[in-house]
This record gives C-alpha cells, structure tokens and sequence, in this order.
C-alpha cells in the first residue's frame, strides 16, 4: 500500500496497491481535509505534519475492511509521521491523538503494518494529492477511486471505546489471515 | 577519570513468543507443541551479599528501647542503584550459563525467569535453572514455581502457545490485571490527584498489559502524556490538580483497556507477492 499526502491547500492522495483485490488491484483517493477536522487541531501557521498523520489515518479509516487481519506495508514520505505512527505517539499532540486514533483502530482491525519511508518524489500517492490522476487512470494501472473517511471527530471528546468498538464490529472469523 | 556506564539489558514478557517465531522458523511446518513455564528467585535481594556492607547500614527504630538501632546489611538493599544492576548481573549470568551449556531456552528479567521449550523435553530445562540457582545460593521460591503449561503468565502478560502446532500464538494481560488497573484510574480520576510515584506505578503496568505486548502500539500516545506527567518540571505535589490532558489520557485506558483483544502472531509458510517494478511505475517513471 501507498500513502500519502501533501500540497499547500490541505489535500490529502492515498493509494492502495492490493494483489489479492480481484476487482481493482489499484485504489486511489484525494479529498481536502475538511474545515470541521482542522479546527480541532491547536491554531498555528501550518499544518503540515498533522496533516500528513491524518493522511496515514485515513487510509485506514477509508478501507478497514480490506486491510483487517492483512500484512500492509505502509509508504509515507513525512519522516516526522513514519516516526510517530511506527512509534505510537509523538510529541506533538494533535499528531500524538491521530497516532492514537490509529492504533486504537488497529488493535480492532489487527492489521500486521510495516511502515516505510518513500521519498515524495517516488511516492505514488503525490500525484491524487496534487489532483494528477492520468497515471492512475492509465489503461496499465486502471485505477479505481474510493471515497476517504476521516477518522471521527468524536475522539476529541474522548470517545475511544466507540472508535474501537465501531472498528471491531465486523467479525474477523471466517476470514483467513492473508498476507499479502 | 575514566566513566563506566552500564545498562540493564533484559527480556520482556514476549519471550515465548519469541522462542515460538524461532522454533517456527527453524523446524517450519515440523513443529512440536511448546509450553514454558515461570519462576522467581526466593527473597532475591537479600539473598545476595554486599561487596561492602559495611557502606550498607540500615537505621531501625527500636520500639521496646525506644531509640534508633543501626544495622549493617549484608544482603542487597532496596533503593540502592547499584543493587539493580548487580543483581540483574547476577541473573543474567545464571540465565547466560543455562543457553551455553545446557541449550535451555529460558530469559530472566531481575529475579523473574521463563522457560520455553518443546513438550517433549520433559521440563529439563526447569530442572537445570533450578539447579544453577541452588549452586549460586539464590535457589527459587517454591510456592512462585508454576509447572509447564501451553498458557503461563510472564511478567504481567499471558502467552498462550497452545495453538502454536496450528501456526499462531497469542499474548493478552493477565486475567484481573485490566479491572484492577481500571479501577485504580478510576479513582484517581474522582480524587482529582495522581501522585506520581502512583503514576509510575499504573504506567509500568499499562505499558506491559497493553503496549510492549498484547496490542502492538495502541495506547503510547496517551500513556507518554501520563509520563510527562510523572516527569513534570517544577515543583511537584502529590495533591496537584490532575490537568484536561492528564485526564484525557486516564480516561483513554479506562475505556480501551477492557475491550482490548489479546495479540495473535501468525507462523507457517510465507507467500510473498511483489509485484515487479515495471508493473508500480512501467513507462511512467517521474523525475
């Protein structure tokens, strides 16, 4: 899987590359990070690091399903979010809460992530960030888009349990684990 | 003057789990079903004696005469720093000579010791640490010796190996460890007060039930802001008001720490797919 991430207006590109997806092997998003998520971070001049958490969050919060009980390997192009979200918090605390919103999920979903660092150059979910979707929708990748879901808003009043239980809703039983 | 800095070098509770990933990848789909078992050294600190106990006295206050009584301790003494590392030394060496010469799949972490091995090893492995402990003259507590068991606790954290034939093995905390840790935070909570030197406490123990163990990273975040906490500059009063960030990180573990599964680790055959390059980039290469 590839991640994420920037440009100046706050957008986010997250592309999925899943050779067990019998329907697309390739899934891409971008979306602008809504207003309602950026007024719950702390003011300051540029939001750029929590912006690239929230990013690696939101692939997970887009597709649970897809990447639950699977290997991932996680490419993000922000050492300042490959560290945090590898590490499990960070000093920052809008970043610190994003992290946490992940594994919070991610002990529901029991996805097995590795993170890598991807330079921005060679990381293919620049191009959604930027709005350049001609190579995903090339004939060779024959992308197809998804819509991302924002991890919610709820977790800033402090309503973790539900964040969990919303995650580990879907029973993982009669799936085998699939590496992949 | 020439510095010398040592650190504590120590397993933790996933052990098993890792004797488990080496034997499955040593004998791959051979694989004969594993049980580990626990111990913990008698009475540990007093048990090893003092290079210097004459730099050792403890001051008693003696209740029949009425006046202080002073003590020359010959056994190790709580609170000293050098006794952490003298007796983790002391254990290391025990745990160092069973692998070498006995082959014994075991870890001590301080005074607490596991021991994995196949089943049909007999409990071999426990009899040799047992007789290394004796030989050194820290023999184990009898009533903390727990036999060979597919599940056994290690350090506040439950490996359960009884799946490890069928490829996968499972750590969770221990059973009544969370409701306690639980209701510990919820007090704190209602008293508005965190000592920090309870906060180290509940810290240790969330860390070992939840992040170093069952469930990957979840919970580091706010288990870091717990941390600053204890660690806050400036003058520090166990009856500090408990701040909005403090509170937010207890009530995170209040309502995760119950709900959260045990962590399974998966074995067996690998099927690896990579795609080739050409098929992530082909003609497309960018600068």
């Amino acid at each position: 899987m590839y991640d994420p991430n920037k440009t100046p207006a706050g957008m986010v590109g997250i592309v999925i590359y899943d050779p067990e997806d019998l329907a697309s092997k390739w899934r891409y998003a971008s979306a602008a990070v809504p207003q309602e998520l950026i007024d719950k971070f702390r003011k300051r001049k540029q939001y750029v690091g929590q912006l690239e958490v929230l990013a690696a969050v939101a692939a997970f919060t887009s597709r649970p399903e897809q990447l639950r009980d699977r290997d991932v390997i996680h490419f993000i192009d922000n050492m300042g979010a490959l560290i945090g979200m590898a590490k499990g918090y960070s000093a920052d605390v809008d970043s610190a809460r994003l992290v946490s919103v992940f594994h919070t999920m991610n002990a529901a979903l029991r996805a097995n992530v590795w993170f890598e660092y991807i330079p921005s150059k060679a990381n293919i979910s620049d191009l959604p960030s930027r709005n350049d979707f001609a190579l995903l929708q090339s004939a060779e990748f024959n992308a197809t888009a998804f819509e991302i879901v924002w991890p919610p808003v709820s977790v800033w009043a402090g309503e973790f349990r539900s964040l969990f239980d919303k995650y580990s809703s879907r029973k993982r039983s009669s799936r085998r684990r699939k590496r992949s | 003057m020439l510095g010398v800095h040592e650190t504590i070098s120590c397993e933790d509770p996933s052990f098993p789990v890792l004797v488990a990933a080496l034997f499955a990848q040593a004998f791959v789909d051979d694989r004969e079903q594993l049980v580990h078992a626990t111990d913990n050294i008698a009475c540990a600190y007093r048990q090893l004696r003092m290079a210097h106990p004459e730099y050792s006295v403890v001051a008693i206050w003696d209740t029949e005469v009425q006046d202080v009584r002073y003590y020359s301790m010959y056994g190790h003494n709580f609170g000293l720093k050098a006794a952490v590392l003298s007796f983790n030394r002391h254990t290391q060496l025990l745990s160092w000579a069973a692998k070498a010469f006995f082959g014994v799949c075991n870890a001590a972490y301080f005074d607490d010791v596991d021991v994995t091995e196949p089943s049909y090893c007999g409990s071999s492995g426990k009899h040799v640490i047992h007789k290394l402990a004796e030989l050194a003259g820290t023999p184990f507590a009898s009533e903390k010796d727990t036999p060979f068991a597919t599940a056994r606790v290690f350090l506040g954290v439950m490996s359960d190996l009884s799946d490890f034939k069928s490829g996968s093995v499972e750590m969770r905390p221990k059973p009544g460890r969370v409701g306690k840790i639980v209701r510990c935070l919820r007090e704190v909570l209602r008293s508005d007060k965190f000592p920090s030197g309870l906060c180290s406490t509940v810290c240790g123990k969330v860390e070992y039930s939840t992040s170093s163990g069952a469930s990957g990273r979840c919970g580091r975040a706010p288990l870091s802001a717990l941390r600053m906490w204890q660690h806050r500059k400036g003058p520090r009063k166990d009856d500090d008001p408990i701040p909005d960030w403090v509170a937010d990180a207890i009530q995170f573990f209040i309502q995760i720490l119950p709900v959260l599964p045990g962590r399974k680790f998966f074995f067996g055959k690998k099927k690896i797919r990579r795609a080739p390059d050409r098929a992530l980039y082909g003609r497309h290469v960018r600068p």
